[in-house]
Parts: C-alpha cells; structure tokens; sequence
C-alpha cells in the first residue's frame, strides 16, 4: 500500500481537488486528504456492479483499478466534470506503475539478499543487475543490524523510513532479528579518512534512529568492496565484527570488521589450540588464583598502557598497592605485567581465555 | 510525570569492567536532573540503563514506583534525545513528530493534536511541512525534542543533546530547553560533559567519575562547597587554582603556607580537623574570582596579601583574567574586574586572596577537610 500512499501524497502537491484509492470493498487505503484513510465509502459496491469502468455521483466521479486480470482498486476524484475522467485515468497508470514498480522492488531485494548469501553465480550477478538497474562498479559497504526479536519488524520499518533512496541504500530483513543495510559508498571510497567518517556516521546515525524508538541494536560494520558482486565479502565481515564485538568488546554497539584486531585472529583458532595456549601460559589455571580486584587492576593498567601512576590514580589506589598487586601477578602466573612481552603474553591468553568461555556457554556455537 | 530511584546500580562487563559502581539516586517528580562528569565516567551508560538500552548488573532503577529492570524501553514510558537528531530525511516535520506514535497504531486524531501542540510548544508551527535538509541545526534539534514532546512520556532523557550546535546555538537552546522543562512539568535527566551547561540547566547535578559519583547537589553548592578535588575542579572556568600547601598553627589561628606566601585562615578554620594537620601538606583550593588586585581590597587584607609576575592578560569584557606566576614557580589563574583592574603583562602586581571563598583538601585523599 506503502506505493499507493506515495502516489497520492505527490497527486496532493499537483491536484487541488481531493483523490482517494480504494479496495472493492470501498475501504479507503490512500487519499490526498489523510484523514479520509481508514474510513470506507460506501458507492464502492455500486462501482463495482457496475458495467463501466466510470461511474459517479453528484459529487464524485470513480474509475475501477485491474492489476493484470482483476479489478483490484478504485480510484475517486471530488468532481464531476469530463477534466475529472482524464485525471482519474492519469491517475490508474500512474498507480499502475507504482504497484508494478513494487513488485520490481521486491524481486530485486530477492536478488540482493541471494548476492548477500552467496546464492547467485558470479558471472550472472552483473547481467541480473542491470536488469534491477544496480550499478556494479560502484563501492558499496554492508551493515548488519541485530536487534531483538520483538523489534524485527519495526526495526525493518524504521530503517526502510531512514533509508528512502533505493538507488544508494537498500534494506532488508535476513531474519526477525537480523535487517541488513547496503550502503552505497562511492562517496567514501576516496580515503582513508572518508571511509572512517562514513562508516561512524552512517553507524551512529542508525544506532541513534533505533535507540530513539526504543530499540537496543547492535550493528555490525563490514569491509568496503568495489564492487556489487562482492558485497557477499562485505557481509561476511560484518556478520563476523558483529559476533567477534560481541564476544570481546562488551559494552560497545557498533564493532567494525577492520577495528577487530587480535579478536579477529583468536575467534579463527580451534578451540583445542586455544587450550593448549592457555594451558601453557596458565600452568595448573593459575589464572583462577587471581581474584576480582587484581583483575580489575589488570585491565586499568592495560587501559593505561602499562603506565603505574595513571593506573593507581584511576584505581584510587596507593602505588604501593599496585606494586603489590602486579607482583602477586606475577608470583601466580609467573608473568610480570610491567615486561611489554609478558603484558602482550598476557593480554593475549586473557583474551583467548573470554573466547574459550564464550564456546563454552554459547549455544551458537552448537551449530558452528 | 514521576520520581526515579535507583538503587545501588551497577554495570559490569565480561571481564571485570565496571562501568558504573553503587549508583543511588532519588529524583523527584518535576526535577531537572544532569548527569556530569568527563567521557568514560558512566553517565551515558547510566542514562542508558534508566531507558532500557542497557541491561543492569545489579540494583534495582524504579519510575514511580515501578520497578522497570526488565521492561522493555518502549513500554517505559521515556522518551530520548541525542546529540545525533537521528530525523528521517525524507520526511516532513510533522511526520518526523508523528513517526513514533504512527509506529504504536496511535488514532489519528490524537497523533494530530499531539503533533500541533508540541509544534507550538516549540514555536515551530510554520516548520512543519518543510523537510529536514530545509531546517536549520537548531530548528532540527526542536524537531528532535519535539519527537520526544508527542510521545508524552514520564521521563524525557537527553544525552548530550546540544553537542552537534556551535556555541552561540547551544547558549540559545540551553534557554530553550530548560524554558521546555518549565513549561512541560515533568521530569528531565540530562548527561553532558560540559560543566557549564550542567550549571545554567539542572535544578540538581550528580558529578560522576570512573564510574561514581562524586556529588549530588544544586549548582551553587556544588561550586561553594565541592567535596573533593575531582568536583572543585571540574566545575568552574576557569577551573579553581589547586597550591600545595602547608598548615601552620599558631595559638588559636590557623595559617597556610606556599611559595614564601603565608595566609591567614578566618576563624571558621580554627577547628579540630584543621588544627590537628599543624605542620602537614595540604592542597589549599582558590577560585580565580577569590584572588584579586584590586587596591583597596589588597590594602585591607594584608594577611593575605603576596605578589606576583602577571604573564598573560584575557580581556573577555566583562571580566579579565590574569595568568600569574607566584615566586617564579607557581602557575594562578585569577578573574579580575577589568574596570578597577590596573595589571599589565611583565607587570609585577600585588593580589590578596578573599579567604572567605577557599577551599582545604586532604593531600592524599583529596577530600575536602572542612564540609
């Protein structure tokens, strides 16, 4: 209905006498004065006993809608007078094209979502895209959106509202947790410093636009790719920054497949890899030994940058309280977080140690 | 309408991050809240919990007398306004305002009043059907507020809401804003990093750091009496003068001493707390506006009189600062009256110190020793 409506807020801008479509039933669906939306009409049935495809009454003047065999629409103007026929036929054609032009629309989001996935060959990809008149050489940037169940399909809504131009943006929903957003990002592509403005404004901006309706959201940004064919890459990396953010980085909402880091690296180790690391640094679970303030202590210093004075004054701790936490450290792992390469051994055990613990509790991880 | 509490809230992540500790917080009804302090010090996060954008670790957060740990953020009955307008470009103002109760199958009609009387409530009524790339950075912050207006929630949350404005804007729309909050009757919680915005707007400021709060108070007590270090030097500009200094006690009177500078202390000094550090290193805390050179006020309090080299001069019009050095050492800012004030660059200039307006903390706690 979303194209009809659409139709008709432009007819109000061109037509100063009032419009409406209605189903057979005489329901009101679109109408250039809004209030009449919802309301029914009640010539409707006569309309459609009718012989003709004009009829009217002293006021209005109606002319049915067919979509391909059926009579689907009807569509009204308030006047009378022969100028009133050719505006209602105007009218049917251009309503006629909308609704085509939707089907078009959800045949070409088809298309997107089997590049997305990977269902659609290579080699036919460029030929189905310009069918859907999508320019293939221009970069384009993948977003996925993760929200909760009960928010699907107004988050799906609220992004389609955001996101109006087709030609530069398309939306749609993987799953009733999942929306997808394909930026086009010809603009961005330029630089370094483009690319990270892009990304943090396109990401905040979407984030902000659910979160003011209510929404938590947790969006994943993939890499920029040159070309349409490869936007499958692009979700990828998205949905792999959106599980990998998840996992390391907690209390952060947007995670960017090229910010991932050493979470990338670790989250594609085997498992059994993992523990043999963890078992080597962290001899008899000597990290089970460390109790929650010296962990806290931890990530201060690492926060700080190994740097003692910043970490203790952060802490509201003495120095020598610090001192005293670092060597007991350093007395049960055997690594002294003031050595660069025992702090990066450390960081990084620590690391593999959340992920481990991640496989353990996930049940996605069931089916990876 | 309604009151907030929250009690002993925190947020904890995987591994040990704490993001908020022992939040306890009672608002009242009406009460214009802001939540303050440096980036990293928890108040987004705990604006977030308060709307359901963020779980809580522990605690309890109650609207009225609602206890809305699990309630979804839309049946909270908030409503929030970010620094991002997050508007739909495409469309018009007044559908941007409607979009949200569109969204919650709202009756027309009322979508309709309601959307009319929040464009009037913000003087906006002749923006309606213009679309936002039409509107200027204010105008679409009013729309911003305006999304928030119709919604007719209990609690409006704003985070930061005037950081996207340049400073001549967001001067403006402090006004507005807090004029909203007089009009509306109902109650704000608004996060900012900026402590002036946090004095001109709140009715009550908490001052939050790593995590805690430091204070909650009204603006004029947070600035006369702050309780640590942390508070006297975030609230004010320029920030208060923090000296190394030692107490020295003579009979019943009280002296502090710096850089060859002795001062003395009025008798509300002369107390237990103050007197038992006879000989200890305190940091003794001056506003700027507590130094001045001004002749006759220098003339009457000898006691607390010392000299200076003036290193640079700020003539802002209706006050000037002076960037002095004490002794060659020691770096004061100090906020004159330009229309009594003589002091030039390389000058040498006599100031005294208003001892009613000072402050005393503890050196290795930084609290302050006199509440």
């Amino acid at each position: 209905m979303e194209e009809i409506k659409k139709c008709m807020r432009q007819a109000k801008t061109i037509l100063k006498q009032n419009v409406g479509v209605m189903d057979t039933t005489g329901l009101i669906i679109a109408s250039t004065n809004s209030e009449l939306e919802g309301t029914t009409d009640s010539t409707a049935r006569a309309v459609m006993m009718s012989d003709d495809v004009f009829s009217g009454t002293a006021e209005k003047t109606y002319l049915k809608i067919a979509i391909g065999e059926q009579y689907k629409y009807i569509i009204s103007i308030d006047e009378v007078d022969p100028q009133a026929r050719i505006y209602l036929e105007l009218m049917a054609e251009w309503i006629k094209t909308a609704v085509k032009e939707r089907g078009t629309d959800a045949e070409k989001e088809l298309f997107t979502k089997n590049v997305l996935l990977e269902n659609e060959l290579q080699g036919e990809i460029p030929i189905k895209a310009r069918e859907f008149k999508i320019n293939c050489s221009e970069a384009r940037l993948v977003m996925v959106i993760r929200t909760a169940k009960e928010d699907g399909a107004e988050t799906l809504e609220i992004l389609q509202n955001f996101y109006t131009d087709a030609d530069q943006v398309t939306v749609l929903a993987m799953d009733e947790t999942t929306s997808i957003v394909v930026l086009n990002a010809e603009e961005a592509i330029s630089s370094e410093q483009d690319r990270n403005t892009f990304i943090e404004n396109s990401a905040q901006s979407i984030l902000d636009c659910l979160n003011n309706e209510g929404h938590t959201a947790f969006i994943g940004v993939g890499s920029f790719v040159n070309m349409f064919q490869h936007i499958a890459k692009s979700y990828r990396d998205a949905m792999l920054a959106l599980r990998v953010g998840k996992i390391f980085e907690k209390n952060i909402y947007i995670s960017r497949y090229d910010k991932l880091g050493l979470g990338r690296l670790i989250y594609q180790l085997p498992a059994t890899l993992c523990q043999m690391f963890i078992d080597e640094v962290f001899p008899n679970e000597a990290y089970k030994t460390l109790d929650e303030d010296t962990l806290t202590t931890i990530d201060s210093f690492f926060a700080n940058n190994l740097n003692g004075s910043e970490t203790s004054r952060e802490l509201y701790v003495h120095r020598n309280t610090l001192v005293y936490r670092l060597d007991k450290v350093k007395k049960n792992t055997g690594l002294d977080l003031r050595s660069f390469d025992d702090a990066v051994l450390f960081k990084m055990a620590s690391m593999v140690r959340i992920y481990l613990k991640y496989l353990e509790t996930s049940k996605d991880n069931m089916i990876r | 309408m309604a009151s907030l509490s929250f009690q002993h809230v925190y947020k904890k992540y995987d591994g040990g991050v704490v993001a908020v500790s022992d939040f306890n917080l009672e608002v009242a009804d009406k009460e214009f809240v802001i939540l303050v302090g440096p980036s990293g010090c928890g108040k987004s996060t705990t604006l977030r919990m308060l709307a359901g954008l963020e779980d809580i670790s522990e605690g309890e957060i109650y609207i009225e007398d609602r206890l809305i740990n699990d309630v979804l953020p839309k049946d909270r009955d908030i409503a929030m306004v970010f620094q991002n307008y997050a508007l739909y470009p495409h469309m018009t103002v007044r559908d941007n305002m409607a979009f949200a109760l569109k969204l919650r199958k709202m009756d027309k009609a009322e979508i309709n009043r309601r959307v009319t009387e929040a464009a009037k409530i913000l003087e906006i009524e002749h923006l309606l059907e213009r679309k936002p790339k039409a509107l200027s950075g204010g105008q679409r912050q009013r729309v911003a507020l305006g999304r928030a207006i119709v919604r007719d929630p209990k609690v409006f949350l704003m985070d930061e809401p005037l950081s996207n404005l340049d400073a001549k804007l967001r001067v403006q729309m402090r006004v507005e804003i807090t004029k909203l909050h007089h009009r509306l009757k109902t109650t704000f919680i608004y996060v900012t990093h900026d402590q002036t915005e946090a004095m001109t707007m709140g009715t009550r400021i908490v001052v939050m750091k790593d995590g805690f709060i430091q204070q909650v108070d009204s603006p004029t007590e947070l600035y006369d009496n702050p309780v640590n270090t942390f508070v006297a030097g975030f609230i004010g500009m320029p920030p208060m003068n923090f000296i190394n200094a030692t107490v020295n006690v003579e009979g019943s009177d009280v002296y502090i001493s710096f850089e060859n500078v002795t001062v003395k202390l009025p008798e509300r000094y002369a107390v237990e707390e103050v007197m038992d550090r006879d000989g200890q290193e305190v940091i003794f805390g001056v506003r700027p506006e507590a130094i001045t050179d001004e002749a006759t006020f220098v003339t009457d309090h000898p006691e607390t009189a010392f000299a200076a080299d003036v290193d640079v001069v700020e003539m802002l019009g209706a006050e000037t600062y002076l960037y002095v050095t004490v002794n060659g050492s020691l770096p004061l800012t100090c906020r004159v009256d330009p229309t009594t004030s003589q002091s030039t660059v390389g000058q040498v200039v006599d100031l005294a110190i208003d001892t009613n307006r000072i402050h005393l903390f503890d050196k290795d706690t930084e609290q302050s020793i006199i509440s």
